[in-house]
């Protein structure tokens, strides 16, 4: 409705960039802009559900593969790719624990 | 501060969890699936031995005939998938150091496992064992726990390697 929400981040695989128990600023609708390698997204996983990870690349066919940077973050094979119709938002800023 | 606020907002209207998914390692190894299931294929091959001295096979027996072949079929399966965990998931450097036939036994339980689902032979399943239980002992002394053989305490009656654990 407001056209951004707030998320808790549940997991390590993102950490250091998003430690767990950290807070993330989502803005769904800047997905429809061109997504760049790097940007965290919010995304509907059909495997893993609502997960935050970081694009690790845009292939010719258009689909968003994913990553985590921790080294027990699931694979980016695993993951798999995404099309854009699962990714739920793009997060702008995070929030972590002091 | 900003995380401050954000954590009281979120006690009070709960925002929704997104997950950092991690493929947790648990740490939770142990050979002894691998070894019941190498058991299981000896089992298998006996009852398939007990069907063969009949002439002819009533409907039950057929049945039985289709279960045992299956069972040894997964069973044969599941030895290499346990040993295979452990094997990538467990063993490290130094282990692999200390250890040097590990790969080789690895394989060499794989290419048994194969063998033992091909065949209904006892000769092959007996060989499966023995290196799944080679596996077995290599796998405690890596983790600095003695092993001994005992026979299982049920059919098919087999030597097994078991860890030593001290209460």
């Amino acid at each position: 409705m407001l056209g951004f929400h707030f998320c808790k981040v549940t997991g390590v695989s993102m950490a250091p960039r998003i430690p767990e128990n950290s807070y993330v600023f989502i803005v769904p609708w800047l997905k429809i802009f061109n997504l760049k390698e790097g940007c965290l997204l919010k995304v509907f996983h059909p495997k893993y559900g609502v997960i935050v990870k970081t694009l690790a690349k845009v292939d010719r066919n258009g689909l968003f593969w994913l990553k985590g940077h921790h080294k027990s973050s699931v694979p980016i094979e695993k993951l798999g790719p995404v099309g854009k119709a699962q990714i739920q938002g793009k997060v702008l800023w995070v929030f972590k624990p002091s | 501060m900003l995380y401050d606020i954000l954590t009281t907002i979120d006690k009070k209207f709960c925002f929704q969890q997104v997950s950092a998914h991690c493929d947790i390692p648990c740490k939770i190894y142990d050979p002894i699936s691998a070894q019941i299931a190498a058991l299981t294929i000896i089992r298998m091959v006996d009852l398939l031995g007990e069907l063969q001295k009949t002439s002819s096979l009533s409907l039950a027996q057929q049945a039985q005939f289709l279960r045992c072949v299956n069972q040894k079929e997964q069973h044969g399966l599941k030895v290499k998938e346990e040993i295979n965990i452990i094997w990538g998931d467990y063993f490290k450097a130094p282990q692999i150091k200390q250890f040097p036939e590990l790969h080789d036994l690895v394989h060499n339980i794989m290419l048994a496992s194969s063998k033992a689902k091909q065949h209904i032979s006892k000769e092959d399943a007996l060989a499966l064992l023995t290196l799944v239980n080679r596996f077995a002992e290599i796998f405690w002394t890596t983790k600095q726990v003695n092993t001994y053989i005992a026979t299982c305490p049920y059919p098919p009656a087999q030597s097994i390697v078991y860890p030593a654990l001290s209460v």
